[in-house]
């Protein structure tokens, strides 16, 4: 399953998502390799949805950045903002910490700079948040015109001048509306909640062409037509609406509607949670037959840990906001060594009465199981691709447990 | 092990407009005391329907087609409303899937857990007060009956006197309960203060142990607890220089120091010493005290009326017996509706002479017996194929509704569609009635020579004590608060003296479902029914859950019925597990059975669509969706979905084959003549592993 691709899809640095005073998401950096699924783990509350919601921009940032095909499509400006807090900060202390004025001129000089610097960064930030998908359709406009009047110079018969014109003119509409964030999709946990309870499933799952500026209707239908039989519904299908479906096929609807968009990326956020056993299985399949046909890359949020371990190729372990483990899924199963982490793995219900009845419960108290008051904790890399946050003391402690 | 709770052949049916949907289709089950019976399934294979017809809470549009539920001697199908609202939430708790819809969100959760605490305190008395009534009257009825003509003013005299004791003793016992109560407040409010103290809150010391002192004045003033004199005195005393610290520490930030606390903590534990002491046998001392023989006198004529009442409706008894035979050939054969009822009528008055009203533990069976034949003939007739009711209604309807369509009109209902059974269901049904009478009153005849009676009028005796001290015990509300903290600690809440007054919706999904528990556990229930009580709830907290369920199930020996959808989760709570599909039970067994020889393919299909931390192969999942319980499938309701199905499967319902003692299933393929059948590559490799693992830690033990 694994794919020996090293281009980095998303790539998120220092992610903040704060609610007033709750962090939800506090500095998480992690990186999505295309072709690969990548699970997000963590008790209910911890931020993983918020964290995928975070992505898709259905939230603003309130710090970091998050790149998607090496173009930032959000950022988030409180870092900054601090930085010019403390400069200047530090300015007005100057001259009660300072005496020689020529100090003072140059350390000003020096804070200046700093402000400045961050300034910029608002603004490239700002511009980014607001622009990445203007951006983008720029780059494909500019694209399709190169094409364009390459094929008109290669062009011979005024028939085919004729039909590129036409065929130009319906491609620079849709790229002139393209939005690189509809690159990625989400599926949500309710599959109940999530579909309009008023639209028929052909509009539902046609929606986001419709909107990108589609209007050929026989190519909508066909589109339509063929997702659903990827997904494992029928033609006949189409014209329901979502309450004559079972759970199990709602959310293949829901599925459908994302894949449609030919996403390079698929939030699943709980995408199984909310459905039967038999039908668990069902969507999991779908999920792995649809990556391996389209080349999906999933960042698959869950909280049931058997699943993400069966599905995910890399995971990342969350608690309270912060990303306290990240690596290969065997790795991590294997060499647990956030101590929470080993907690939320033994807290597995297993189908095997007499490992159940032997099964010991590791509790995690953060307080107790950590010592920060001489040095803060920070994402430190143990071994390559297996990451934890931790202080030096405990890297250390954590190397010699993976004997190295 | 005995068996606490017995399912036996249940079938319930709901009525829809579509049709009559069949939810349960004859299961049956028993729950041993102290064990756990999990009931495993997809949604719609009526495994919440059992369950909720155990605690009698079906929807309106529920028929119980047929069979029992046998607990405590009573079955729970049969008894009525009155009698059910005892049992239920007292004898059998229920916690349901989601904790926020089963708490009330505008009410304070201490509230909630003390809710019912506080009501039965007051119905308990006024109910203990009529029960005692009623059976003293009986009795003396009885007493004069076996006494014969004359013995009038004797058995007059005894009740009279009886009575007199009994009103004398509550009265004390009154002024008892009275003190006891007032003690434990006591230390419930002590309690309060040193919570405070140690949070450095705002609290009055001074003020409160200068309370607690003239509380603790008045206790000792009961002349009921002079037992206690020494002790109390020692209370005061460590009150009174409690008292003294605490105004030295009036202006320090602290005031209640440490000293004074630790003395608040020894009184506390002496009040609560002399709270749990044993509740003096008041009856007797009172008859002591006025006549030492009238206890053995009132005894003596007591045997006798119990042993009349006794031979009384043994007799009936073997009279109903005789009869019975005759009854039950009559129902085998063809009769009218007018016939049956007036049969029933006929054996139900011999049948109500021939219960003996002075037994403690009641026979529903003989209760019951009139009105579920004749709900059960009533059946029979409605629902029966070609009865001429049902016809008629069909056809008027289907008239009406043609006539409409005639005229062009868009109607927009449709016609009920006749509920028609097989004769012989409900033939047997009618003679299950019949059967079971027939099977409790052989036993009673057969142990007629080893009644004890007077050992009989001894807990008859015991009975009218127990409910004349009832009528005077009672909760009030801040013994109910400690009560309720208790519990709240028992269940894992984490300072419950603050929890208790906040809202449902300052908890977390598990705290939330932490309390749900308490208050099922409030009234001390025999049976707990966890309807998936995890699954909207993740990992950690999930695993918290089931630790607690299962340690409280062997604190409180409770037995559980757990349902759940999710094999994994059970493998740790369950001793029995029962695999339900479209209602029925396809596979039963032992925990071991299930996990380590499945037999059944669905049962197989379950445990393959679920990955492990060890899968790595493609995932079985079950094709298809659950069949529609309105038409039910001929044959094997599987069949459809299931990749081992063969032509028999489509034709007949397979019976469930023994594989064991402990274990059985519902496929044809374990007949004898069924080809071998491999289980799927993922279970068994799963199995292998599992044993290996299980050798290698056994190994190591």
């Amino acid at each position: 399953m694994q794919q020996n691709n090293q281009e980095t899809l998303l790539r998120v640095e220092h992610l903040c998502q704060y609610f007033k005073g709750l962090k939800a998401v506090d500095d998480v950096s992690f990186d999505i390799k295309r072709g690969e699924v990548f699970g997000l783990v963590g008790e209910s509350g911890c931020g993983k949805t918020t964290t995928g919601r975070s992505i898709i921009k259905i939230y603003d940032i309130t710090s970091g950045s998050i790149y998607f095909k090496d173009q930032r499509i959000c950022a988030g400006t409180r870092s900054y903002e601090d930085a010019i807090r403390n400069a200047r900060r530090e300015m007005r202390q100057l001259k009660k910490t300072e005496t020689d004025p020529a100090v003072i001129a140059q350390k000003r000089a020096a804070l200046n700079q700093v402000i400045a610097e961050n300034r910029r960064q608002i603004r490239s930030a700002r511009f980014d948040h607001q622009h990445s998908d203007a951006e983008y359709a720029k780059r494909l406009v500019a694209k399709l015109n190169k094409e364009y009047q390459q094929a008109v110079a290669n062009c011979t018969s005024d028939e085919e001048l004729a039909r590129l014109k036409a065929k130009y003119k319906n491609d620079l509409r849709v790229a002139k509306k393209t939005k690189l964030i509809t690159k990625i999709q989400m599926i949500f946990q309710d599959p109940i909640a999530s579909l309009n309870p008023r639209m028929t499933v052909r509009e539902i799952i046609s929606e986001g062409l419709v909107i990108n500026g589609i209007k050929d209707q026989a190519y909508i239908d066909e589109q339509v037509y063929r997702i659903l039989e990827l997904v494992g519904l029928t033609r006949e299908h189409a014209s329901r609406y979502p309450h004559e479906f079972s759970g199990g096929q709602r959310q293949r609807i829901g599925i459908a509607r994302s894949v449609i968009m030919h996403p390079d990326l698929l939030i699943a956020d709980e995408p199984i949670s909310a459905l039967d056993v038999s039908i668990q299985a069902q969507i999991i399949n779908l999920l792995n037959e649809l990556r391996d046909e389209l080349g999906l890359t999933i960042m698959f949020i869950a909280h049931d840990l058997s699943v993400v371990k069966y599905f995910s190729d890399r995971i990342g372990v969350m608690y309270f906001g912060k990303m306290v483990e990240l690596a290969s899924s065997d790795e991590l199963f294997a060499h647990p060594l956030h101590p929470y982490t080993k907690s939320l793995l033994s807290a597995i219900p297993l189908p095997d009465p007499h490992a159940e009845k032997r099964r010991q419960r590791v509790s995690y108290n953060k307080l107790e199981a950590h010592d920060y008051s001489q040095e803060g904790p920070t994402m430190r890399e143990v071994k390559p691709g297996h990451f934890v946050y931790c202080n030096s003391a405990e890297e250390a402690a954590y190397k010699k447990e993976l004997g190295l | 092990m005995d068996k606490i709770l017995e399912v036996k052949n249940l079938r319930v049916a709901f009525r829809t407009t579509n049709g009559t949907l069949k939810a349960v289709r004859n299961i049956s089950f028993d729950l041993e005391r102290g064990k756990t019976l999990a009931i495993v399934g997809e949604s719609g294979s009526g495994k919440s329907v059992t369950s909720k017809a155990i605690i009698g809470i079906l929807a309106g549009n529920s028929i119980v087609e047929g069979g029992e539920i046998l607990y405590d001697g009573k079955d729970l199908l049969r008894i009525s409303e009155d009698e059910m609202h005892k049992i239920r939430g007292d004898k059998i708790s229920m916690i349901f899937q989601d904790p926020l819809s089963s708490l009330n969100p505008i009410v304070k959760i201490g509230k909630q857990i003390t809710e019912a605490m506080l009501l039965k305190s007051k119905t308990n008395r006024s109910e203990a007060k009529k029960v005692y009534r009623k059976t003293l009257a009986e009795l003396k009825q009885n007493m004069l009956a076996a006494e014969g003509a004359g013995s009038q003013t004797k058995v007059n005299n005894l009740c009279r006197q009886l009575d007199e004791i009994c009103v004398e003793a509550t009265r004390l016992e009154k002024a008892y309960t009275d003190a006891v109560n007032a003690a434990s407040e006591l230390t419930a409010d002590m309690e309060d203060l040193l919570f405070l103290a140690g949070k450095k809150q705002n609290c009055d010391p001074v003020g409160s142990i200068k309370d607690y002192r003239r509380r603790l004045a008045q206790i000792k003033g009961n002349s009921l607890f002079s037992a206690y004199e020494q002790q109390l005195n020692q209370a005061d005393a460590a009150l009174a220089s409690a008292l003294s610290e605490a105004q030295a520490a009036k202006n320090q930030e602290l005031r209640l120091p440490e000293t004074a606390a630790e003395r608040l903590t020894g009184v506390q534990d002496l009040l609560k010493d002399i709270a749990s002491q044993q509740t003096p046998d008041f009856v007797e001392k009172v008859s002591n005290q006025k006549d030492p023989q009238f206890m053995r006198e009132f005894m003596d004529s007591a045997a006798k009326g119990v042993e009349y009442s006794y031979r009384h409706a043994l007799d009936k008894k073997k009279e109903v017996l005789s009869q019975l035979p005759a009854l039950r050939s009559f129902f085998e054969g063809d009769f009218t509706r007018a016939e049956a009822q007036r049969r029933c009528r006929d054996i139900s008055v011999t049948i109500r002479q021939s219960i003996d009203r002075l037994e403690i533990i009641k026979d529903s069976a003989a209760y019951a017996f009139e009105s579920s034949l004749s709900d059960a003939i009533d059946r029979f007739f409605s629902y029966q194929a070609n009865n001429v009711r049902e016809e008629k209604r069909f056809a008027r309807q289907t008239r009406k509704r043609d006539a409409l369509i005639a005229r062009g009109k868009h109607v927009e209902w449709k016609v009920v569609p006749k509920n028609v059974y097989g004769v012989d269901m409900l033939r047997g049904n009618i003679l299950t009635v019949v059967d079971r009478l027939t099977e409790r009153y052989t036993i009673a005849v057969a142990n007629a020579d080893q009644v004890d009676f007077r050992r009989r009028a001894a807990e008859m005796m015991d009975y009218l004590k127990q409910r004349a001290a009832e009528t005077v015990h009672y909760i009030t509300k801040s013994m109910a608060r400690e009560k309720a903290i208790r519990l709240m600690e028992e269940v894992g809440i984490h300072e419950p003296r603050t929890r208790f007054y906040q809202y449902p919706f300052e908890f977390s999904g598990g705290m939330r479902q932490r309390i749900v528990i308490a208050i099922a556990l409030a009234a001390n229930p025999d049976i707990l029914i966890c309807d998936e009580p995890t699954t909207a709830l993740d990992v950690t907290i999930q695993a918290q859950i089931l630790e607690l369920i299962n340690k409280l199930k062997k604190e409180r020996n409770l037995s559980v019925i757990f349902i759940t959808h999710d094999l994994g989760v059970v493998a740790n709570m369950a001793d029995d597990i029962a695999v339900m599909y479209a209602g029925k039970i396809v596979e039963y067994g032992t925990a071991d059975d299930i996990f380590y020889d499945p037999r059944h393919p669905y049962t197989w299909a379950l445990l393959s669509s679920m990955p492990d931390l060890e899968t790595t192969e493609k995932l079985d999942a079950i094709p298809g969706t659950p069949p529609n319980m309105i038409y039910p499938p001929v044959g094997d309701a599987f069949a459809d979905r299931n990749k081992y199905a063969m032509k028999i499967d489509f034709e007949q319902e397979p019976p469930m084959f023994r594989v064991s003692d402990t274990h059985s299933a519902a496929t044809w393929l374990l007949h004898p003549d069924a080809p071998r059948v491999e289980l799927p590559a993922i279970i068994t490799n799963r199995i292998a592993r599992m044993k290996e693992a299980g050798g290698e830690l056994n190994a190591a033990e």
